[in-house]
């Protein structure tokens, strides 16, 4: 038995959504204000819902830097959709992970007193802002989130969030394709037995 | 064994297949055990559509928005920063732009020796290409002094998202339009009185040869040899040392500061533009609050009736094995062989009652959460009929400035 499941904006399969996709990406190219807006329009909110969802402190700042390098380099680009969303969100994990590398160093310069606190933020930059990042889940599903491990929870979000399929998260973290179907299936039996958990202990 | 244990050991891992893994990151619900994870794989799934179009800020603000104003709504008037930032969407700017810019970079001191050495090498390559002289070291770029690619090239020069160090200098192309005359390209109407002023000769070579492509009867006599004209796939290296200036721009900052001196080229055309793509992300973000204030309490219904299903799939399961587990120890131990295959026959039967009770939950409940589901995803739609409509009423009303 089947069912479908919720519809949240998806990378559409639509051929005249792609095709679409391919005339902004050419209006794209010869600098056309309207084209880089629809781009802006269609994948921005993702690539802002991933950059909450991973602890950066100005998601919406990030997606604009995201945005401004891809169309810098829209000239470069050619391929679908979906390679449009990898090539962008290549682009959001580079800087969310710049991002925390920073705030790293600034635990490390700002929190001297606290030496704990500094090692622990500072090998996991991540953790301080990890309740804020999920603080739009509901809690079952924030709380499941946090039991997986950094990169589980990449996956999912590039899975789910980026709506990629696993080819291409796989060439976006540099993973092979197997390595990352383990991983996601970990995470969601860690997440399904965070489930159960959760109905027991009621 | 717990109940949780031995509900967990029956979904064990093993029939967690790869299919159904697809299956929840497609949206779909492979079976009924899976309800709540798909719930929460759908909870992560919404953030994207759930979260608004964020405002457009900084740089991307030279290609979306801004951008929109010189390439879209007038040929004539360039968005600020269009002139010293050389973007993508600046690239179709008007030329009265790139005088503005040559003459407020002439007025600096870089820009009087740098244009002093382009003019004198113009004069040279002038010479040296209509053959009166050759000048070594100017050779096939001689041409190239004399325009201003630096400032209308295409080539992104610094542009603001150097810090991800990957960013691809000069590697546009100028649109087809700028050659062949069409799309983009400001009115040929305009060149007439503007380019005649001096200051913008030594634009005209390369760009009159294109302009002229196709219509040799009025081909104006200027020297150019194409054969030499740099190309868009030249590395910025190659370029001429007028583009130095172009070059500076790294400081990014320091320009963004220069902005707001230039304001005073611009005309309330600009300021227009400003407020209505001010009143445009005002409007957007009034769509996107009332729209998640709608959907709010829809993900909170869908949700709690997710989880009232799990929880009912679960008491439903608790039963069942509660009503198997006397079985089962009398299983162990019973030595009739009748009794055991009444045993058997009890178990199975508990088992086809508790698939007959879980798809009767399922149906129940599914109903419910898909209305839901509907009602969320035509507020979605509608939503984004309303974002598009704003941005139409933008685009227009932009265009009739």
């Amino acid at each position: 038995m089947t069912q479908t499941m919720g519809s949240p904006a998806r990378l559409s399969s639509d051929p005249a959504d792609e095709a679409a996709f391919q005339r902004a990406v050419a209006g794209a190219r010869s600098g056309r204000a309207p084209a880089f807006e629809w781009l802006w329009h269609r994948f921005s909110r993702q690539v802002t819902a991933f950059a909450r969802l991973q602890g950066s402190d100005d998601p919406e700042g990030l997606a604009n830097d995201v945005f401004a390098a891809a169309f810098g380099r829209i000239g470069d680009f050619s391929g679908s959709a979906t390679n449009f969303v990898s090539f962008v969100f290549a682009i959001a994990r580079n800087k969310i992970n710049d991002e925390h590398r920073r705030r790293g160093r600034r635990v490390m310069i700002s929190n001297t007193e606290d030496g704990f606190r500094e090692r622990l933020e500072a090998s996991n930059p991540t953790h301080s802002a990890e309740a804020e990042a999920l603080a739009g889940l509901v809690p079952e599903t924030a709380d499941a989130l946090r039991r997986l491990t950094d990169e589980q929870r990449e996956i999912i979000f590039l899975r789910l969030v980026a709506d990629l399929p696993i080819e291409e998260v796989a060439s976006l973290t540099g993973r092979s394709v197997g390595a990352v179907k383990a991983m996601q299936h970990r995470a969601l039996v860690r997440m399904r037995r965070e489930i159960l958990r959760g109905a027991v202990s009621r | 064994m717990s109940a949780f244990d031995d509900s967990f050991s029956e979904m064990h891992d093993g029939s967690f297949t790869e299919d159904m893994a697809e299956q929840l990151f497609s949206g779909e619900i492979p079976t009924p055990e899976l309800l709540a994870l798909a719930g929460m794989v759908g909870d992560v799934r919404g953030q994207a559509s759930s979260t608004p179009t964020p405002a457009v800020r900084g740089a991307l603000a030279e290609y979306v928005g801004v951008g929109l104003s010189a390439t879209e709504a007038s040929a004539e008037s360039p968005a600020p920063g269009a002139v010293s930032e050389p973007t993508a969407p600046t690239r179709t700017r008007s030329r009265k732009s790139v005088i503005a810019e040559a003459v407020t970079f002439a007025g600096t001191l870089t820009g009087k020796i740098v244009l002093g050495c382009a003019v004198a090498g113009a004069s040279i390559a002038g010479v040296q290409v209509s053959g009166v002289v050759d000048v070594s070291g100017f050779g096939g770029e001689s041409d190239s002094l004399v325009s201003t690619s630096g400032f209308d090239d295409g080539t992104p020069k610094g542009l603001p998202f150097e810090d991800d160090g990957t960013a691809a200098r000069g590697r546009f192309e100028m649109p087809a339009v700028f050659f062949d005359g069409g799309g983009n390209e400001p009115s040929g109407g305009e060149e007439g009185d503007e380019e005649a002023e001096s200051d913008e000769a030594e634009d005209r070579p390369e760009r009159e040869e294109k302009k002229w492509e196709g219509s040799n009867s009025e081909k104006p006599s200027i020297a150019k040899p194409s054969a030499d004209e740099p190309t868009s796939d030249e590395p910025p290296a190659e370029k001429p040392k007028t583009q130095e200036p172009a070059a500076e721009k790294p400081a990014t900052e320091e320009q963004r500061v220069e902005k707001p001196n230039r304001k005073d080229q611009d005309d309330a055309k600009e300021a227009a533009i400003r407020e209505l793509q001010a009143q445009l992300h005002e409007d957007k973000e009034a769509v996107y609050a009332a729209a998640r204030s709608e959907m709010e309490p829809l993900e909170a219904e869908k949700y709690t009736l997710s989880q009232a299903l799990n929880a009912t799939l679960h008491e439903l399961e608790t039963a069942r094995n509660q009503a198997k587990a006397p079985l089962y120890a009398e299983r162990e131990t019973a030595d009739d062989p009748d009794r055991l295959a009444e045993i058997e026959a009890e178990l199975l039967a508990i088992y086809r009652q508790w698939e007959v009770d879980r798809d009767a939950a399922v149906a129940e409940a599914t109903p419910a959460i898909d209305a839901v589901k509907a009602q969320l995803e035509a507020i979605e739609l509608e939503r984004d009929a309303e974002i598009n409509r704003l941005l139409d009423e933008y685009h227009a009303a932009v265009a009739a400035l």
